[in-house]
C-alpha cells in the first residue's frame, strides 16, 4: 500500500520534529510494515509499505500515523469528522437492509445542487501520487477519505435511481448491472448488492454501476458510506474477478465505527471545494450496535513469561493506551478491551505482541535455551546416507524431479489409470498427475541433458512417489536411477574405459547396495512396458515386489537423442530400510594361501550361468572358495549355437596349503560333473 | 706363469660379466672368480709360492689388481642390477604432465547440500529430525494451524487440492501438529520436506520447492530463546559475523510473529544488489507459538510455550550459492550438478 510522507504530516508533524522519510522507513520496518519501495515524487517521498492481512487498520494514513504517533510518543492531529450542519427539506430518500448480517451499517447522506468540476490540485496531486488518476472533484473525494482514513466511499447520481429509495439486498437470479469498468458483471444469490426500488446499482463493497456513476451532468449526489460482511465481499470479488481499493479493505474486516465518520468527512470536504452545493440534514444510518470484543485479562506474568524479559507496567499501559485499547486494572494484572479497529486483538498474546512491537523486537536480548536433549537423525538416515555414498562413489549425481506429471508420460510407462492420483486444480495439464514412479522425470532430464549435448549422464533420484488404492493416496520414497554412456570417462592411455554402462553394471551396483543394506534381494526375469523385451530383472525381499532393472525399451529410446543404451532402476526405500545394518564382525582370516585352476569349456547358449553355477555348487566341495567368470567368448571358431566359458575356481584349505595338483583334481571332479549334468565340451 | 694368462683371465671374466643378468648370476660369477677355494683369481694367488722369488712380488701385484677390478666391476654390475630392477616398475612414460586418470565422484543435489546443513546445525543444537507426508489433510494443513476456512492464507487457488478432500502440503508446519499430538514437552524437533503452492514458475517460484522447519516447545520457553537459537542457527548456516534482525510479521500459527533478516554477506550491510540496497535479507519466518495449536493438541498453554521457525531451502540455495534462476533445480542438467 502506497503512503506518502507529506500526507503524513497532516495527522503527526513529522517535520516539526525534524522526523525525515528514510528514518520514518526505519521506525515502519522496526514496528512491522515492510518497507518496499521508496518513491521520489516532487518533493514529496512514497513508501510502499506491506501491511499484512490482518491490519485492515492501517489501510489509511490514519492507521499508519496512529501506528508512528505510539512510536514517536505524539498525539495525532485528527481532521474535523463531526457531522457538518445539513439543510432541511430537500429530498429524501428511504434506506432497506435486508440482509442485517451481510451489512451491519449503512450510513447515506444527500447532497444537492452540485458541480461536478475539476478536482483541487492539492487534492489531485495527492491522489496521483498514490498511483490514482483523478476522475472528478466527488469520486475523488470518495477515493481521498478511503487512503485518508480508511472508509470506503461510493457517490451515486441520486437523479438516476429508479425512486427515491436503497434497498440492500442479495441479487436475484438472472440479475445482471454494468459496472463503471464497462464490463457486463453476472450476478447471482449469494451476492450483496446496492438497489434501487427495481435494479442493482452496485456491487456492495465491490464495485459501481455505470448507469449511476456520477459524471459532468450529476448535480444531486447520493454519498454511501458503509460496513459490508468481509466473507461476503471476498467471496464476491472473486467470483467476478473484482478486486478494488474498496473490496481489499473490506474483505480484511474494516471498522464499523468508521462509516459515518466517512461520511462527514466526504461531506466536509466536498462543501469545502463546493461552496453552492446543499447538503441535507438527515443522515441515514442503520447502525444496530456492534458486538462488543469481550475483554482480554492482560498479566505482567504473562508477558515475561513469553518474551522472556521484564516490562514495566507503565510502557504496557502506556502503549496499549495509545494504539487504541483501554485499560481498567494495575499492578501487572488489566482487563483490556480492544477498540473496534482491531478485530484482529482477540487473546492475551495478540495484545503481547503489540507491546513487544512497540516496545521493540531488537530491545530482546537473545539466550540460547538450555536443555538435556539430544539430536538424532531419522531413523532411516544411516542408511540413506549409506545408499547416497555408493552411488556419489560410482559417478552418479543427484537430481530432483517434479512430483508432478502428466497422463502421457504415465501412460508411456504403462502405469495403470485407475492408480493415478489427479491434481483437482492443476497449474497445467503437463502437471496434471502425481508421478506413479520416478522414471519417467528422470528420463526427461536425460532427454534435456542429450539436447544440450551431455551425452554421458548417470543420475539417480530419492524422492515420493504416489499412487490411489481403494480411494487412499499412498505415498512412498524410492530410489531411481538412469545412465548412459561410458561408464567412466574416456582417458588416453586405459582402453577399457570405453566400455558403455550396461545391464550388469546396474546389476552389480544393486547387488553392491543390497549387501551395503545386509539384504539378500532375489533377481528374477521380468517384463515392463518400458524395458527392452528379455533385458529386465525383478527385485525381490523375502517375497516382496522391490523394484526393477533394466534396458530401457527402444520405442521410449529414439526420442533421447542417444547412441548408447539407457539402462534404469527402481526401489521402493520403505521396503529396503527394514532391515537393520549390520554392525561389523570379524571372521578369521585364512592361514593359508589359496590355488587357483582353470577350466574352459563349451555349452550351450541357452543355458544360462547361474546353472553352471548352481550344477558347481552342488558338488559341495567345501575347499571351493570362488568361482570367478574370466573369460565368455562367442566368436569365430566356435560351434553354432555354442558359447565359451573360462571359470578361475580358487581353493583353500584351512589346516594346510593345498597342492596346484590337489587344486587341478578338484576341478577336474567339477568339470566332470558340468560334462554329466550341462553337457559340456572341452574347447578344441 | 705369464702375464698373458692373467690377461685370458680378465677377458674370460669380461665376457662373463656381460651375461651376468640376475642376482643370482651375480653370485656364480663371484664365486668362480674370487670364492677362496676355487675362484680362479685366488687360485693363481695361491700358486704364488711356485714361482720364482724374484718374479713374485710384481706377480703378486698384478693379481692384487686384478683381484681388485674384478670385485669392483662386480660391485657396479650389483649396483646395474638393483637399478634395472627398479627400473621396472617405471611406467611407460616419465612425462608425468600427462592428463591423470579421472576419478568421479558424483555430487548431492544443491537442495540436500543445503537441507544437510541445516539438519547438521540443528542436530548439533539437540534438536530431532523428523518428516511427514506429501499429502496431507485439510485439518493437519491448515486448521489445526490456526487458519480458518474463510482465512486469506487459504485462497484456493493457492493450495493444489486431490481427490478425497487431501491436498498437498503447502508448508512443513503439519508435521509440528502431528508430533504434538503423539508426544508430551519437552520437544525440539527439525522438519525438512517438500511442499507445494499454486504459484506460477518463474526465476524465484516453482508449485513444488522445500521447507525447513524447526519446533521447539518447553517449560519456560520465551522469545528471547527464539531469538538466541535462531542466531546461534544463522551464524553456523552463514558466518560467525551474521547479525540478524526480526521484524513484526503476521503469521496465523504464531504470535509474536516475526520476520527475519540476515545482516547481506556480500556488501557486508553497505547495500547491493543481492539485498537490494538495504543491507538485510530476509530468510526466514518465525514467532512463539500460538495458543489455538496447543488447544488443539491439548497442551496446557499456561504451562508451556514454544517457538517455530520455518524458512524455504530453495530460496536460500539460491542467495547462498549465486544461483540465478529456480527452475535450474529442476532441470537437473548435468554441468550444474556437479557444481555443487
Amino acid at each position: 500500500m502506497k503512503v506518502s510522507y507529506d500526507w503524513l504530516c497532516d495527522f503527526l508533524d513529522f517535520r516539526e520534529i525534524g522526523t525525515g522519510p528514510e528514518q520514518l522507513a526505519t521506525v515502519l520496518v522496526k514496528i512491522g510494515f515492510s518497507v518496499e519501495a521508496l518513491e521520489e515524487i516532487g518533493n514529496d517521498i512514497v513508501f510502499d509499505l506491506e501491511i499484512s492481512s490482518n491490519r485492515p487498520d492501517c489501510l489509511s494514513h490514519l492507521g499508519i500515523a496512529r501506528e508512528l504517533a505510539v512510536h514517536y510518543g505524539m498525539d495525532l492531529c485528527i481532521p474535523d469528522l463531526t457531522s457538518p450542519v445539513g439543510q432541511q427539506g430537500l429530498e429524501t430518500f428511504s434506506i432497506s437492509v435486508l440482509e442485517r448480517e451481510l451489512c451491519p451499517r449503512y450510513t447515506a447522506r444527500l447532497l444537492q445542487n452540485v458541480s461536478v468540476k475539476n478536482t483541487p490540485d492539492w487534492l489531485k496531486k495527492r491522489l496521483e501520487k498514490l498511483g490514482h488518476r483523478s476522475i472528478n472533484n466527488i469520486v475523488d473525494i470518495t477515493n481521498y477519505v478511503m487512503f485518508h482514513i480508511g472508509q470506503p466511499l461510493h457517490a451515486f447520481d441520486f437523479e438516476k435511481l429508479n425512486s427515491g429509495s436503497i434497498v440492500v439486498r442479495r441479487a436475484c437470479s438472472g440479475e445482471t448491472l454494468k459496472t463503471i469498468d464497462g464490463s457486463e458483471q453476472e450476478l447471482d444469490e449469494d451476492m450483496l448488492m446496492i438497489c434501487d426500488s427495481k435494479n442493482p446499482i452496485a456491487i456492495a463493497g465491490v464495485m459501481g454501476g455505470l448507469e449511476t456513476e456520477v459524471g459532468r451532468g450529476t448535480s444531486v449526489v447520493m454519498l454511501e458510506s458503509a460496513y459490508f460482511d468481509p466473507l461476503q465481499v471476498r467471496r464476491t470479488s472473486k467470483k467476478l474477478g473484482l478486486n478494488t481499493e474498496s473490496s481489499y479493505r473490506f474483505e480484511r474486516g474494516s471498522d464499523v465505527e468508521l462509516p459515518l465518520l466517512g461520511l462527514n468527512l466526504a461531506t466536509r470536504l466536498i462543501r469545502q471545494t463546493d461552496k453552492d452545493c446543499q447538503v441535507s440534514k438527515s443522515v441515514h444510518d442503520t447502525y444496530h450496535g456492534d458486538k462488543k470484543n469481550g475483554c482480554i485479562t492482560l498479566t505482567a506474568n504473562r508477558i515475561r513469561q513469553v518474551i522472556g524479559v521484564e516490562i514495566a507496567d507503565e510502557k504496557v499501559n502506556g502503549i496499549l493506551k495509545s494504539l487504541g485499547f483501554s485499560m481498567r486494572g494495575n499492578q501487572g494484572k488489566w482487563e483490556v478491551f480492544s477498540p473496534s479497529f482491531r478485530k484482529d486483538v482477540r487473546l492475551e498474546e495478540d495484545l503481547i505482541e503489540e507491546v513487544l512491537r512497540h516496545y521493540g523486537y531488537d530491545q530482546i536480548k537473545s539466550v540460547f535455551p538450555r536443555s538435556r536433549a539430544v539430536g538424532s537423525y531419522q531413523k532411516h538416515d544411516k542408511k540413506q546416507r549409506k545408499i547416497i555414498e555408493i552411488m556419489l562413489a560410482q559417478g552418479f549425481s543427484e537430481a530432483i524431479t517434479h512430483s508432478f506429471t502428466s497422463l502421457e508420460k504415465e501412460r508411456d510407462f504403462g502405469v495403470e489409470e485407475t492408480r493415478l492420483v489427479t491434481v483437482e486444480n492443476p497449474l497445467s495439464e503437463e502437471h496434471s498427475l502425481l508421478r506413479t514412479s520416478l522414471l519417467p522425470g528422470l528420463l526427461q532430464s536425460i532427454r534435456r541433458n542429450s539436447y544440450r549435448g551431455n551425452k554421458r549422464l548417470k543420475l539417480f533420484e530419492i524422492g515420493k512417489v504416489f499412487w490411489l488404492d481403494k480411494q487412499n493416496i499412498n505415498e512412498e520414497t524410492r530410489l531411481g536411477i538412469v545412465a548412459s554412456g561410458l561408464n567412466k570417462p574416456f582417458h588416453w592411455n586405459v582402453p577399457e574405459n570405453d566400455e558403455n554402462f550396461s545391464f550388469f553394471h546396474m546389476k552389480g551396483l544393486i547387488r553392491g547396495l543390497m549387501e551395503a543394506l545386509n539384504q539378500n534381494a532375489l533377481l528374477e526375469n521380468t517384463c515392463a512396458s518400458f524395458i527392452e523385451e528379455g533385458h529386465g530383472v525383478s527385485i525381490s525381499l523375502a517375497g516382496k515386489k522391490l523394484g526393477i532393472v533394466g534396458v530401457l525399451t527402444s520405442h521410449l529410446h529414439q526420442s533421447l537423442r542417444l547412441s548408447s543404451p539407457v539402462i534404469l532402476a527402481e526401489l521402493s526405500l520403505d521396503i529396503l530400510y527394514s532391515k537393520e545394518l549390520l554392525e561389523p564382525c570379524f571372521l578369521n582370516l585364512a592361514k593359508y594361501p589359496f590355488v587357483e585352476s582353470d577350466i574352459s569349456f563349451i555349452i550351450d547358449r541357452e543355458i544360462n550361468f547361474k546353472r553352471i553355477l548352481k550344477t558347481v555348487q552342488s558338488l559341495d566341495i567345501i575347499e571351493l572358495q570362488g568361482i570367478d567368470l574370466v573369460d565368455r567368448y562367442k566368436g569365430p571358431g566356435l560351434p553354432s549355437g555354442k558359447i565359451n566359458y573360462t571359470l578361475r575356481l580358487t581353493f583353500e584349505n584351512p589346516e594346510r596349503t593345498l597342492t596346484q595338483e590337489e587344486a587341478n583334481g578338484f576341478s577336474q571332479k567339477i568339470f566332470s560333473e558340468l560334462v554329466d549334468i550341462l553337457a559340456i565340451q572341452p574347447r578344441l | 706363469m705369464r702375464s698373458d694368462e692373467l690377461e685370458n683371465i680378465w677377458n674370460k671374466f669380461e665376457e662373463d660379466l656381460s651375461k651376468i643378468s640376475s642376482p643370482q648370476d651375480l653370485i656364480e660369477a663371484r664365486d668362480k672368480y674370487l670364492s677362496r677355494g676355487r675362484g680362479l683369481v685366488s687360485f693363481q694367488l695361491r700358486q704364488l709360492g711356485s714361482i720364482p722369488k724374484d718374479q713374485r712380488p710384481q706377480r703378486g701385484r698384478l693379481l692384487n689388481e686384478l683381484q681388485n677390478r674384478v670385485s669392483k666391476a662386480l660391485a657396479y654390475r650389483k649396483e646395474e642390477l638393483v637399478k634395472e630392477e627398479e627400473a621396472i616398475e617405471v611406467p611407460v612414460t616419465r612425462d608425468k604432465t600427462l592428463p591423470s586418470i579421472p576419478v568421479e565422484m558424483g555430487h548431492i543435489h544443491p537442495l540436500r547440500k543445503l537441507a544437510r546443513e541445516m539438519e547438521e546445525i540443528c542436530v548439533g543444537m539437540g534438536f530431532e529430525l523428523l518428516e511427514g507426508p506429501e499429502v496431507e489433510t485439510e485439518y493437519y494443513n491448515f486448521e489445526a494451524l490456526n487458519i480458518p476456512e474463510e482465512h486469506p492464507a487459504r485462497a484456493e487457488q493457492d493450495t493444489f487440492y486431490l481427490p478425497g478432500q487431501m491436498l498437498l502440503r503447502t508448508h512443513t508446519s503439519p508435521v509440528q501438529i502431528r508430533t504434538m499430538e503423539r508426544r508430551r514437552p519437552p520437544l525440539r524437533i527439525a522438519v525438512p520436506g517438500r511442499v507445494f503452492r499454486r504459484d506460477t514458475v518463474d526465476a524465484t517460484h516453482s508449485p513444488m520447492f522445500h521447507q525447513f522447519e524447526a519446533l521447539v516447545v518447553d517449560e519456560g520457553i520465551n522469545f528471547a530463546h527464539l531469538k538466541g537459537t535462531l542466531e546461534t542457527f544463522l551464524k553456523a548456516l552463514f558466518s560467525e559475523s551474521t547479525q540478524i534482525r526480526l521484524r513484526p510479521s503476521y503469521f496465523p500459527f504464531v504470535e509474536p510473529g516475526a520476520e527475519v533478516d540476515i545482516s547481506c554477506h556480500f556488501c557486508k550491510g553497505k547495500g547491493c544488489r543481492v539485498c537490494k540496497q538495504t543491507g538485510w535479507i530476509e530468510v526466514l519466518g518465525a514467532g512463539m507459538v500460538h495458543p489455538h495449536l496447543f488447544q488443539e493438541v491439548g497442551y496446557d498453554a499456561t504451562r508451556y510455550t514454544g517457538f517455530a521457525w520455518g524458512m524455504g531451502i530453495d530460496r536460500l540455495a539460491l542467495l547462498k550459492y549465486q544461483i540465478p534462476d529456480m527452475r535450474l533445480f529442476f532441470e537437473n542438467d548435468i554441468r550444474f550438478l556437479q557444481q555443487f
